[in-house]
This record gives C-alpha cells, sequence and structure tokens, in this order.
C-alpha cells in the first residue's frame, strides 16, 4: 500500500478510537474545521498551549491541596479554569473529571478533592499521550505530500 | 481605476463589484446578479459560509477571556469569518472600551470576576461620550465612527441557564453566545447588529441618486483600499461631506 493512504488510513482510525472511547469530543473536531491554509497551525498551536496551561495548573492544584489550611475558592477557581480550557479543546474525558472535581469543592472535601486530583491528572495524561500520536500522525502525513483527512 | 485593481478588490473581498461609469441599468443588474452568483459559489467551492463572512469581514472585534486557550479558540473562530480580532484578559477591557476606539463588537466570557461590574463602567463611559456630543462639547469626529456609542456586548458563556440571558441584560449586555463558539452561534448572535451590505465602488462618480448613496463609495476611498475597512456608517458621512 502506498505510504500516504497508509498513514491516513491509521490516522482515521486512531481519531475514530479517540472519539469512541470518549477522549475527544465535536469540539476538537470544531477546532480542526478552523485549521485552514491561512492558519495552518491552529490545531497545534492550541493543544501545545492546553499542555502548558494543563501542566501549570495541576501543579497549582497540588500545591494548593498541601496547604495547612486549603482554600476551596482558590481550588475551585483553577479547576474551573481546567474545566473551560478542556472544554474549548474538546479533551472530554478530563472535562467529566474537572465537573467531579468541582463539586467536592462546593462541599469543602479534601479526600473527595485529592482524589479527584489524580483522576483528572490520570485524565490529562492519557489525552496528552494520544493527542501526541495524533498530531505526530499528522504530520507523517504532510511530510509524505499527503492531504489530512476529512473528518466530517 | 485599471481591471487589475478592479481584480484585486474583488478577490481580497473588499467590495463584491465594481461598477464602471456611466452607471446604466443593465449594468446594475448584471452586478446584483453577479454579487449574488459569487456568494453562492464561494459557499460551495470553500466550503466557507460567506453569509457570516459577509457579516464580520473587516470587523474589529474585541475577545476577552482570562483563559488563554478559551481566547485562542475564541480568536480562530472569528477569525475565520473575516473579523480583526483583538484579545485581551479583563483587566484590560476598560482601556480598550473607553470611546472613541475601533471595536465594532466586544465577546466577553460572562463567568470573569467583576464582569457585570466592568459591563457597566463601560456603559458608563459611552454615556458620558455621547452627552458630551450632544451638549457640543465634542463633535463626533471623523476618528469617532458614530454619534452615538453603544458597542455590541455579547456574553460567551458554557452554561446557558435561564437566568442567563437577564442577568446579561440587566448589567448592559447585548446578549449572549453559548460556548464553544460554532457559526450559526456567532451569526445569529452579530445579524442583529452588523448590516450585510453590498459593497460596490462606482468610479469618478458625481451624480449619484440619492438613493443609491449607502450602496456607494467614491472613487477616492477606491484608491486606498485600507478606506474600505471602515464601517459602513463612516462611509455614507463621509460620501455626504465630500458631496457638500
Amino acid at each position: 500500500m502506498e505510504i500516504v493512504a497508509k498513514l491516513q488510513k491509521q490516522f482515521m482510525e486512531f481519531i475514530s478510537a479517540l472519539y469512541r472511547e470518549g477522549f475527544l469530543d465535536d469540539q476538537f473536531l470544531q477546532l480542526q474545521k478552523l485549521q485552514d491554509e491561512s492558519n495552518p497551525d491552529f490545531v497545534f498551536e492550541v493543544v501545545s498551549l492546553f499542555f502548558e496551561d494543563s501542566e501549570k495548573l495541576i501543579n497549582n492544584l497540588a500545591a494548593a491541596l498541601q496547604q495547612p489550611v486549603v482554600d476551596f475558592k482558590q481550588v475551585d477557581s483553577h479547576v474551573h479554569q481546567f474545566k473551560g480550557s478542556s472544554s474549548s479543546i474538546g479533551a472530554q474525558r478530563v472535562k467529566n473529571a474537572c465537573m467531579a472535581f468541582k463539586s467536592f469543592c462546593e462541599e469543602k472535601k479534601i479526600e473527595g478533592c485529592m482524589q479527584c486530583l489524580q483522576h483528572v491528572k490520570h485524565e490529562y495524561f492519557l489525552v496528552k499521550n494520544k493527542l501526541e500520536t495524533l498530531l505526530r500522525l499528522e504530520q507523517q502525513i504532510l511530510a509524505a505530500g499527503g492531504r489530512i483527512p476529512d473528518l466530517s | 481605476m485599471s481591471s487589475t485593481e478592479r481584480d484585486e478588490l474583488k478577490s481580497a473581498g473588499i467590495v463584491d463589484h465594481v461598477l464602471a461609469k456611466p452607471v446604466r441599468l443593465s449594468g446594475l443588474i448584471t452586478c446584483f446578479q453577479e454579487a449574488i452568483g459569487y456568494r453562492n459559489k464561494k459557499q460551495v467551492t470553500r466550503g466557507k459560509p460567506s453569509i457570516l463572512g459577509s457579516l464580520l469581514t473587516g470587523k474589529h472585534i474585541l475577545v476577552v477571556d482570562d483563559n488563554v486557550i478559551n481566547r485562542r479558540v475564541a480568536e480562530g473562530a472569528l477569525k475565520k469569518y473575516g473579523a480583526i480580532v483583538t484579545c485581551v484578559d479583563s483587566g484590560r477591557l476598560l482601556a480598550h472600551l473607553n470611546p472613541p476606539h475601533k471595536f465594532d463588537a466586544c465577546f466577553m466570557d460572562l463567568q470573569m470576576p467583576e464582569m457585570n461590574w466592568t459591563t457597566r463602567q463601560v456603559r458608563n463611559l459611552e454615556n458620558k461620550y455621547n452627552e458630551k456630543v450632544d451638549s457640543g462639547e465634542l463633535l463626533p469626529s471623523m476618528c469617532a465612527k458614530v454619534a452615538h456609542w453603544h458597542t455590541p456586548i455579547l456574553a460567551m458563556t458554557a452554561d446557558v441557564i435561564q437566568a442567563t440571558n437577564e442577568e446579561c441584560m440587566k448589567c448592559g449586555m447585548d446578549d449572549y453566545v453559548s460556548k464553544p463558539l460554532e457559526e450559526g452561534k456567532i451569526y445569529s448572535a452579530v445579524a442583529r447588529f452588523f448590516k450585510s451590505v453590498p459593497l460596490l465602488v462606482v468610479e469618478n462618480e458625481s451624480r449619484c441618486p440619492d438613493s443609491w448613496l449607502p450602496l456607494l463609495l467614491l472613487d477616492d476611498l477606491a484608491a486606498h483600499p485600507k478606506h474600505l475597512h471602515l464601517p459602513f456608517e463612516l462611509l455614507y458621512s463621509i460620501k455626504i461631506d465630500l458631496q457638500h
């Protein structure tokens, strides 16, 4: 099989699995639609911003939950930010984990919050790994002179 | 104006058609037909909704959001339809919406702290400016695009509940759009504020029928394409000024 076609098939299978397993939702599709010739690196740029911001938020959350007196309002504001950016990028499972996290913040339950942080972290690193693979596949397709398959 | 210049204006999407003088009814009809046909074709071949494009092209939009990722995504969505987007965080909002300014509309995240207060401040600044214009203290100059300032402020929100609309209106916002921004949502939010007007350039026009004025741009303006991104109201007033 021709290399481009092979990569394209691999890409389609990979991204379909990401939707099927709930890692990504329609919002990621929307992002891909916003990318065009005038804006060729849009998805890469937004995804990189997401990685950078998420890792900062995870560190801030860990630090905030380790305080002798936990400021739940501050924890909630970090989680809110995380929920907003994961929703903007279509990282559905991270978003859902953030929503559960928020309700523990409201109830001011430290144990629940600690567990949620672990869950959010776990989901974040999973989707990060998947997105990196996806973007690498895109690069390989482009480098081989192919086009990214239309997903809609 | 040479045919190359005309083509440049058209392909840049600045005008829909250039009408050669003298203006004849047949030419006018063809040009309207072409303007409509051209749009339809563009929609098919480029897959871009040119209806929203014709509303947003060249419009200055201010996006206010404290989340850098949301800001970038909103910017991407609005730029896709030709808007000129400026992104700031909530701290910079007032400085940008103090009249006179260049923005045709503002999209702001509803969940940021102090947003209600800030929106009221924007309205206060606008009212003060408008009062000064009304009292004759300030002349609505060329840089002040309109005589009466009211920048459409649209809230972006992820959770639309019954109370959202009421809440937005109460603090002086004009409407809200649910996040994530999509074409249809942006369209229905901005359609009330922006008119979709096919712009024509008439060469060397000095005696247009008055009823055409809103559709016509002076040749002088056509010679300076940067002016063509001015808001419609201003083009109209320049036309009037030059006539008198």
